[in-house]
């Protein structure tokens, strides 16, 4: 009969625990942001860039439905703060604190065949990234990098085409990011290394334009400590371009983002169809280098 | 006419032969009527397939599971126990998200009353717990609601248990139909295998 006991509350203990796994959260468009945005429609898209980089994108966002730093949050980031030099700061949604990928799907809704890319950007909570608002200073430079996808796809006529932006695309998403805004670092450099297993880097002065006479920038130079990766900064928010290459045909893109939480009370349970006050709906400003070779 | 008498005689034999064998069989086999079977603690553990019904079939596909019964026989007629059930399901709701799956878990209380025919047993049960789903990727399709994953739940059905000559064992074949009022009346069909052990020897 004690056996009988001891094998009942094991299954119950392993029933439990399977239940109580990082369980994904599926994140749509709801109340909390009416600027959010789940479905592009290129009717409503406008061209972007200069010169040669001149490109036909609409653009949509969906937040990260993360709660306010309450005070079990704000004792973790005060407990990491306290391991690490007074440089490096610990901001309050951290890299290992939630997983996300991005699924997608594109519709063709004319008769013709055409082609397609989607890429993905993103903010943390202090910047946000734009490629749309960086201005290269060569004329011959490339156009300013998105973090992820931007690989143009066949759409058949009124045909669906759906993808994914894998948790690993969401996590170097995050790092080249913070890498950029934080460390200054070139943003070819961060997009086209992968740095999704770093376990710190090193921030640099800003880069510099080129003195006169001069086609070479001053070098960079390191400044202040490393960052480690417990003190990554996690995406907040997802910015999806759909971008065709043919601005006559009618596509739509709708886009969710699946969400694993990795600690307890750190993202809502409603997403974002939770009450606003109960969010933190982060909107940084969008980060622009002093320089852009 | 020698010989047809010899053959005659020899068919007689062998036919005597066969049907006192077949009256020592008789006497010798374990009958049905015979076959012992415990009552006392017993659990049971089995492999199901749970189908959801219109409207959430659309959205849902069929999915293994696994089952888990712990109970005790009141009566040779009567038992009350606890289930554990998980199953897991392929959602096929219009992308995205595509390719995903869930998992229902279902625990709760429930009474089974039965009748037995020698080794065969007919019986029907219903019961109440609780549900819970491993993810809100039904609420895009309004099957569950924001922040909704638990729900209480009702089931019933019957089954057949086939009693092993062994009297602790037992196998049976079950089929239980429930429902998820807060899971948009989420309806289904589950349909499992089990094996019985019953404790002790009463």
């Amino acid at each position: 009969m004690k056996t009988m006991k001891v094998r009942s509350i094991a299954i119950i203990i392993v029933a439990v625990g399977a239940c109580s796994a990082n369980d994904p959260q599926y994140v749509d468009c709801g109340s909390a942001d009416a600027m959010d945005t789940c479905t592009l429609d290129s009717a409503n898209g406008s061209a972007v860039g200069t010169g040669d980089n001149v490109s036909f994108v609409v653009t949509g966002s969906l937040h990260v439905p993360v709660i306010p730093a309450n005070s079990s949050l704000q004792k973790t980031t005060a407990a990491l703060q306290a391991t690490l030099p007074a440089d490096v700061v610990v901001p309050t949604y951290r890299l290992d604190m939630y997983d996300l990928s991005v699924e997608w799907v594109v519709t063709n809704l004319d008769n013709k065949d055409t082609t397609a890319a989607v890429a993905l950007n993103a903010a943390n909570e202090d910047f946000a990234w734009d490629p749309g608002m960086i201005m290269p200073a060569g004329d011959e430079a490339p156009p300013p990098p998105n973090l992820q996808g931007d690989i143009p796809f066949d759409v058949p006529a009124n045909g669906t085409i759906s993808g994914e932006f894998t948790e690993d695309n969401l996590l170097e998403a995050a790092i080249d990011l913070d890498q950029i805004t934080r460390g200054n670092i070139n943003m070819y450099a961060a997009t086209l290394n992968v740095n999704k297993n770093d376990q710190s880097f090193q921030p640099e002065s800003a880069e510099q334009a080129p003195p006169p006479g001069s086609d070479d920038p001053p070098a960079q130079t390191p400044m202040g400590d490393p960052v480690p990766r417990s003190a990554f900064r996690q995406i907040v928010r997802v910015d999806l371009a759909l971008i065709p290459t043919d601005s006559s045909v009618h596509l739509t893109l709708t886009f969710d983002i699946r969400l694993r939480p990795q600690i307890a009370d750190v993202v809502d349970t409603m997403g974002m169809n939770a009450p606003a006050a109960q969010l933190m709906i982060i909107d940084p400003p969008d980060f622009v280098p002093a320089y852009t070779p | 006419m020698g010989s047809r008498v010899q053959v005659t005689v020899a068919l007689g034999a062998i036919m005597g032969l066969a049907v006192g064998r077949a009256s020592a069989d008789d006497l010798i086999e374990n009958q049905p009527s015979d076959r012992a079977a415990s009552t006392g603690f017993f659990a049971e553990g089995g492999l199901s397939a749970v189908s959801f019904l219109p409207h959430v079939n659309h959205d849902a596909a069929t999915g293994p599971g696994l089952d888990i019964r712990i109970g005790r026989d009141l009566f040779s007629w009567l038992s009350l126990g606890i289930f554990a059930a998980a199953s897991m399901h392929q959602a096929t709701l219009p992308p995205p998200p595509e390719g995903q799956y869930f998992q229902l878990y279902r625990g709760g209380a429930d009474a089974r009353i039965g009748v037995r025919f020698n080794t065969i047993s007919l019986f029907a049960e219903g019961g109440v717990g609780a549900a819970l789903m491993s993810s809100n990727v039904l609420e895009s399709v309004m099957i569950t609601k924001p922040g909704e994953r638990f729900s209480i739940q009702f089931h019933g059905g019957a089954g057949i248990e086939y009693q092993l000559e062994n009297r602790h064992y037992g196998i049976g074949i079950a089929v239980d139909a429930f429902l998820v009022p807060q899971f948009a009346e989420m309806k289904a069909i589950d349909g499992r295998l089990y094996l019985r052990y019953t404790y002790g020897g009463g």
